[in-house]
């Protein structure tokens, strides 16, 4: 939109409201959204919830090395635990709504 | 689960009981069967650091299971062996969050965690002296103020001692709940952890803890491993109950009579039938000594 | 005495000074070669706590590297209160200081500002979201002077990085993204109720709702935007962020 007064402003809000319904259903979002959620049945909790307090000791050993290793090639992303499948750009997260 | 958006305390909950019969601590990996089902366990701990959090989902969550079991809040962070006094802030938020839950046990540890305003997240040793009491009995007075409620306070597990202590742990851990008014929770996988780190006899422990301020018992798994090539039992909540740990459970109920006995498990979470399998034995423990205490009582 | 005790035993753990260490054993500590389960304790836990609040971080450095940047992270910001929900808000910050890391990474640092993000609108305080029937009852011609509020949950990140495509990535993006402009997106996170949302903003709708962030009204957030964004459509961008709870159910108007 190219300039902006009040009536154009109305216009539009009051095409939001009437879209917002149907938006409701089916959000033009909704390719654009990832989500991250509490966990349904069955699935597992979401990650954060595991940021919590105890009152128990470790039984591992930490790693204790303190220098960066890089990341650059596979086989170091391998050695680290990583994974060399290609990126994809959208994980296989669901979609919201 | 429908979500509720309400702040604060919902003045949903009145405070009940936390019953002389076995318990499970709640994690985050068993929040779907607690949610899904009522899982038959007489009731539920929680750590309240864990829910300390303005909203979301994790408070939807212990709004909806505390409507079907009774609570108790086991603090880990308040750090009431720390000698700079307690942090006046998580006071206020863990009233908060007893006001709202109306747990009918609350808890925290003979132990410290927090010095220069650094939260250390473990729970750290104290050495056993006059000075340490002293200020042990001043921070305890200063939660129950700030709580408006009696506390128990947890005999910790230990890795190094102080040449410094003057008094055996069972007798600091006594006179601080004698001095402060306060209540005891006597783990007995702690005494067996400690015990055998130090070398002392479990059963002096428990012989000498007198049984009327022992308001709940825990129980968990340790691992018995090495440190720095020498063994040593680390106090993990990783896996099912040792037997000698059963023992002590059996001796400690035979003497104190019947009292909440939690069963924690915090590293690598078994499914939720294990835990109420432990639990379970623990009950059948209870049920078992409880007419033979009865007959006592009689007797008496 | 009791607090030299414990600044000892914070300098030998987070610290990792061995010389505290050594004047704790001097000073009747026993069984001191156990010290080192503590250190272990607290920097496991702690590193437990960061791997849950930075997920994809985590994932693409691989668990070696993400326990260094852990543990130096650890022992320069430690936890400054007994609440690990809210521990973590200067990794990003860290991240950008370290830098063999953004060296090889120069996106680490935004994408750890989109997870922590997602970490505080899971924390943060419920509110109910604004949705159009809110604003039924309104005359049209008062919609201009609307200030919007956004809701608690909603955090607005700009980065010249494509950080939306790589939040939740399960590997690292190849070839590795170049920091061209084109490739720069703006997400926004919000929690209107349960669930979290990331979404990928266009520039126009990005800067729309940072206006009223700023306090603007509606038509004063529609000015600054359609000079600045040709492609920017009110109708469609209002009516997403009202399915999508974007705002807060309390606004307020001007007087028109």
């Amino acid at each position: 939109m190219k300039s902006v007064n009040a009536l154009t402003v109305a216009a539009a809000v009051a095409g939001a409201l009437s879209l917002a319904a149907v938006t409701a259903a089916t959000p033009a979002m909704a390719a654009k959204t990832k989500c991250y959620g509490i966990a349904k049945a069955g699935q597992n909790d979401c990650g954060n919830a595991a940021n919590t307090h105890s009152c128990a000791g470790q039984s591992k050993v930490s790693y204790s090395g303190d220098d960066w290793k890089g990341v650059a090639s596979a086989e170091a992303c391998m050695e680290a635990g990583g994974q060399t499948k290609p990126f994809k750009g959208m994980n296989p997260k669901k979609k919201s709504s | 689960m429908a979500f509720d958006h309400g702040n604060g305390s919902s003045g949903a909950f009145t405070r009940e009981p936390v019953p002389a019969a076995a318990g499970v601590g709640l994690r985050h990996t068993h929040y779907n069967e607690f949610l899904a089902g009522r899982p038959a366990v007489a009731w539920l701990e929680v750590h309240s650091e864990n829910y300390l959090c303005p909203g979301g989902p994790r408070l939807a969550t212990l709004e909806a299971i505390r409507q079907h079991y009774p609570l108790s809040c086991h603090g880990v962070g308040l750090s009431l062996g720390s000698a700079e006094g307690l942090d006046k802030d998580h006071l206020a938020r863990l009233r908060a969050l007893f006001d709202r839950f109306e747990p009918g046990l609350v808890s925290e540890h003979v132990s410290w965690s927090t010095t220069g305003g650094d939260y250390l997240n473990d729970l750290l040793p104290l050495p056993y002296t006059e000075e340490a009491l002293d200020i042990l009995v001043r921070n305890i007075g200063q939660a129950q103020d700030a709580f408006g409620r009696r506390i128990l306070i947890e005999n910790p597990s230990s890795y190094v001692t102080f040449a410094q202590s003057t008094i055996p742990e069972w007798e600091f851990c006594a006179e601080a709940a004698r001095r402060s008014g306060c209540g005891l929770l006597l783990d007995v996988n702690n005494i067996h952890v400690s015990a055998h780190n130090h070398g002392y006899d479990a059963l002096e422990f428990l012989n000498a803890i007198p049984g009327d301020p022992v308001g709940e018992i825990h129980i968990a798994g340790h691992a018995d491993t090495e440190w720095d090539g020498r063994p040593v039992l680390i106090d993990d909540h990783g896996s099912t109950v040792k037997e000698a740990v059963w023992e002590l459970l059996e001796t400690a109920l035979s003497r104190l009579g019947p009292k909440p006995v939690l069963m924690e498990w915090d590293l690598d979470l078994p499914p939720l039938e294990v835990l109420l399998g432990e639990a379970g034995r623990a009950q059948a423990l209870l049920d078992r000594l409880a007419p033979q205490r009865r007959v006592l009582d009689d007797v008496a | 005495m009791l607090p030299d005790l414990q600044t000892a035993f914070r300098a030998g753990t987070v610290g990792r000074d061995a010389a505290a260490v050594a004047t704790l054993a001097d000073d009747g500590m026993e069984n001191g070669h156990r010290f080192g389960i503590y250190r272990n304790n607290i920097f496991l836990s702690l590193t437990g706590v960061l791997e849950a609040a930075f997920p994809t971080v985590a994932k693409l450095v691989g668990d070696e590297n993400f326990a260094v940047l852990a543990h130096r992270f650890i022992a320069a910001h430690p936890p400054q209160r007994p609440a690990l929900y809210a521990y973590g808000a200067d990794f990003a910050a860290f991240l950008a200081g370290f830098a063999p890391a953004v060296e090889e990474l120069p996106f680490l640092p935004d994408l750890a500002r989109v997870e922590w993000a997602v970490n505080e609108a899971y924390f943060e305080a419920d509110a109910e979201p604004l949705v159009a029937e809110h604003l039924a009852g309104l005359a049209p011609d008062r919609y201009a002077g609307l200030r919007f509020r956004l809701h608690p949950t909603v955090r607005l990140i700009g980065s010249d990085w494509p950080v939306w495509d790589m939040w939740g990535a399960e590997a690292l993006p190849d070839p590795r993204p170049d920091g061209k402009q084109d490739a720069a997106q703006q997400v926004l996170v919000r929690r209107p109720e349960s669930k979290v949302d990331v979404v990928l903003l266009a520039p126009g709708d990005f800067a729309f709702l940072d206006a009223f962030a700023r306090g603007d009204t509606l038509g004063e957030a529609a000015a600054a935007v359609a000079g600045a964004d040709a492609d920017f459509d009110l109708s469609t961008c209002l009516a997403g962020h009202l399915a999508g709870g974007t705002f807060h159910s309390d606004y307020t108007i001007d007087a028109s």
